[in-house]
C-alpha cells in the first residue's frame, strides 16, 4: 500500500512537472508569437513563426531518421511478414480505444464513441486481444482520434507550427493534445501505479516502429517529388490535420476553394 | 470513486453499443442524382479504364507508358488551372513566356512523379463510390482504390474533382486520404518562391533540375 502511495505520489509529481513546464513553454510561445506575424499564404495555412528553429529541428530529425529509425522500419518490414504487422498495428490500434472513446464522447460524437466502444468490444473478445480486427471486416472501420481534434472540433485553431525532436510535425494544440492523451489513458494509470512503467516504454517503441514502417513508401514519395521538403511535409501535416477532424468526411473534402480564372 | 467512475462508465458503454450497432446496419447508399453527377463518373471510369490500359500492359517500356501518361494528362486534366493555382499569387507577376515555360516545366514533373510509381500497379481495383456537385462548375468524385483480387489491405480513398470547362470535364485537383495534391503543390512552390524571393527564375532552375 506504502509503495502504491509513494508511487503514486512520484507520478502525480512529474505530471505537475509536466504540466508546469507546459505552461511555461505555453506563455513563452504566446509571447513571442505575437511579436512576429507570418503570412499563413506561404505557410500551408498554418503560422510558422519558428520557421528557422523548426528547419533545423527538421533537418535533425531528418539526419537521425535516415541512419536509425528508417533503418530498423525497413528491417521490420522485411523480417516480419505482413499479415503479423497488421496483427501489431490492429493491438496497438485497440489498445488506444479509451482514447478514441473518451475524445469522441468530448467532441460530442456519439455514433463514433459506439463505434470505438463495439470495435474495442468484439476485438477484444473475437479477435484474439485485438490482433485481428474483426470489427474492421464487418463494416465498423477504425477512426483516429486524439485530444489535438477534439480542441480542433471545439474551434481552436493549431497556434504554431512545431517540430519536435524525434517525434517530428506538430502544432502547439496538437502537441498539447498528446499530453492530454497520455493523462486520460487508464492504461497509462495502471501500469504506472503497478510498477509495470516498462510496458508504456515497449508500447511507444512499437507504435514508433509500426507508424514509421506504414509510412516508408509515402514519405519516400514526398521526399521524391518535393523540391521543399519541409513545406511540403507541413502542408501535408496540416491536411490530414483537417481530413481526420472532419472525419475523412468526403463532403468536407476539398475544402478549398480553386478559383475559376476564365470568368 | 474510482469504482462509480468505473461503474458509470461501463452503463453509458453499454448503451452506445446499442445505438452504434443501429448505425452500423444502416448502410449509407450514394446514387447519382442527375444525369450530370452520373457524367461525372463515367468520366473517371473512363479515365480510370484508359490508366490502366497502360498501366498493366507489361509490353509497354517507361518511355512509352510515359508518353501515354502524358496524353492522358493533356486530355483529361486541365493543366493551365492547376499550374496557375500551384504558383498562387506570383501568377500575376510573370510574363507570358515564363508562364508558358513554367507550365511546360510543371506537366514534366507531374509526369516524372507519377512515372517513379508505375510499377507499384500489380492489379489494385478501384472503385468509384459516389459524385456530387461542387459550386457552379465543379464535380467531385469519390473512389477507393481497393487491394489486388485476394489480398488484404488497406483501401485508400481518392476524390477527384473536376470541372465543366466549356462543355467538357477536366480534372482540376485529386485528393488522397484528404492530402489535396493542388494545395501540397502550392505549399512547396510558396516555399521555393519565398527562398527565391519572388523571382520566378529560382523556381523554374529548381524545376528544370527535378525534370
Amino acid at each position: 500500500m506504502n509503495i502504491l502511495g509513494v508511487t503514486r505520489n512520484f507520478v502525480a509529481g512529474s505530471q505537475k512537472r509536466i504540466i508546469r513546464s507546459f505552461l511555461v513553454g505555453f506563455s513563452l510561445i504566446a509571447v513571442t508569437g505575437c511579436a512576429s506575424a507570418p503570412d499563413p499564404s506561404f505557410t500551408g495555412g498554418i503560422s510558422d513563426p519558428f520557421e528557422g528553429m523548426n528547419r533545423a529541428v527538421f533537418a535533425f530529425n531528418e539526419g537521425a531518421d535516415a541512419i536509425v529509425l528508417k533503418p530498423i522500419a525497413e528491417g521490420y518490414r522485411f523480417i516480419v511478414p505482413s499479415p503479423a504487422r497488421t496483427g501489431v498495428r490492429n493491438a496497438l490500434r485497440n489498445l488506444k480505444s479509451p482514447i478514441i472513446f473518451g475524445n469522441e464522447i468530448l467532441q460530442g460524437d456519439l455514433d463514433g464513441a459506439g463505434k470505438a466502444f463495439t470495435r474495442a468490444a468484439i476485438n477484444s473478445l473475437v479477435g484474439v486481444g485485438g490482433l485481428f480486427d474483426v470489427a474492421g471486416y464487418e463494416g465498423i472501420d477504425y477512426e483516429e482520434e486524439d485530444f489535438g481534434q477534439t480542441l480542433a472540433v471545439w474551434g481552436i485553431g493549431h497556434g504554431p507550427f512545431m517540430i519536435a525532436p524525434i517525434m517530428g510535425p506538430g502544432s502547439f494544440r496538437d502537441f498539447s493534445g498528446k499530453i492530454v492523451d497520455t493523462v486520460m489513458d487508464p492504461l497509462y494509470w495502471w501500469l504506472n501505479n503497478t510498477d509495470q512503467e516498462e510496458w508504456l516504454t515497449a508500447r511507444t517503441g512499437a507504435q514508433v516502429l509500426s507508424t514509421r514502417e506504414e509510412l516508408l513508401d509515402v514519405l519516400s514519395e514526398l521526399k521524391m517529388g518535393a523540391i521543399d521538403y519541409y513545406a511540403t511535409i507541413r502542408s501535408v501535416y496540416v491536411q490530414n490535420r483537417a481530413a481526420l477532424v472532419a472525419d475523412q468526411d468526403p463532403n468536407d473534402a476539398f475544402f478549398n476553394d480553386i478559383p475559376d480564372y476564365e470568368e | 470513486m474510482t469504482r462509480f467512475f468505473l461503474i458509470s462508465f461501463s452503463a453509458l458503454c453499454f448503451a452506445l453499443t446499442g445505438l452504434a450497432l443501429q448505425g452500423a446496419t444502416e448502410k449509407a447508399h450514394a446514387s447519382p442524382a442527375d444525369a450530370h453527377e452520373k457524367a461525372a463518373e463515367d468520366f473517371i471510369a473512363q479515365l480510370a479504364n484508359e490508366g490502366l490500359a497502360f498501366l498493366a500492359n507489361d509490353k509497354l517500356s517507361l518511355t512509352q507508358k510515359k508518353a501515354r501518361f502524358k496524353k492522358l494528362l493533356d486530355s483529361k486534366f486541365d493543366i493551365k488551372t492547376i499550374g496557375q493555382f500551384a504558383l498562387g499569387i506570383h501568377w500575376r507577376n510573370v510574363s507570358d513566356s515564363e508562364k508558358a515555360e513554367y507550365l511546360e516545366l510543371f506537366e514534366k514533373m507531374v509526369v516524372n512523379v507519377y512515372a517513379r510509381r508505375f510499377n507499384e500497379y500489380q492489379g489494385q481495383k478501384f472503385e468509384i463510390t459516389g459524385a456530387s456537385k461542387r459550386g457552379k462548375r465543379d464535380y467531385s468524385v469519390s473512389s477507393l482504390i481497393l487491394p489486388p483480387q485476394g489480398q488484404k489491405g488497406p483501401k485508400v480513398s481518392v476524390d477527384w474533382r473536376l470541372r465543366n470547362k466549356g462543355g467538357s470535364l477536366k480534372v482540376i485537383d485529386i485528393s488522397v486520404e484528404g492530402i489535396s495534391m493542388i494545395m501540397t503543390q502550392r505549399d512547396d512552390f510558396a516555399a521555393v518562391m519565398q527562398k527565391g524571393q519572388g523571382d520566378i527564375e529560382f523556381l523554374l532552375t529548381e524545376l528544370r533540375k527535378s525534370n
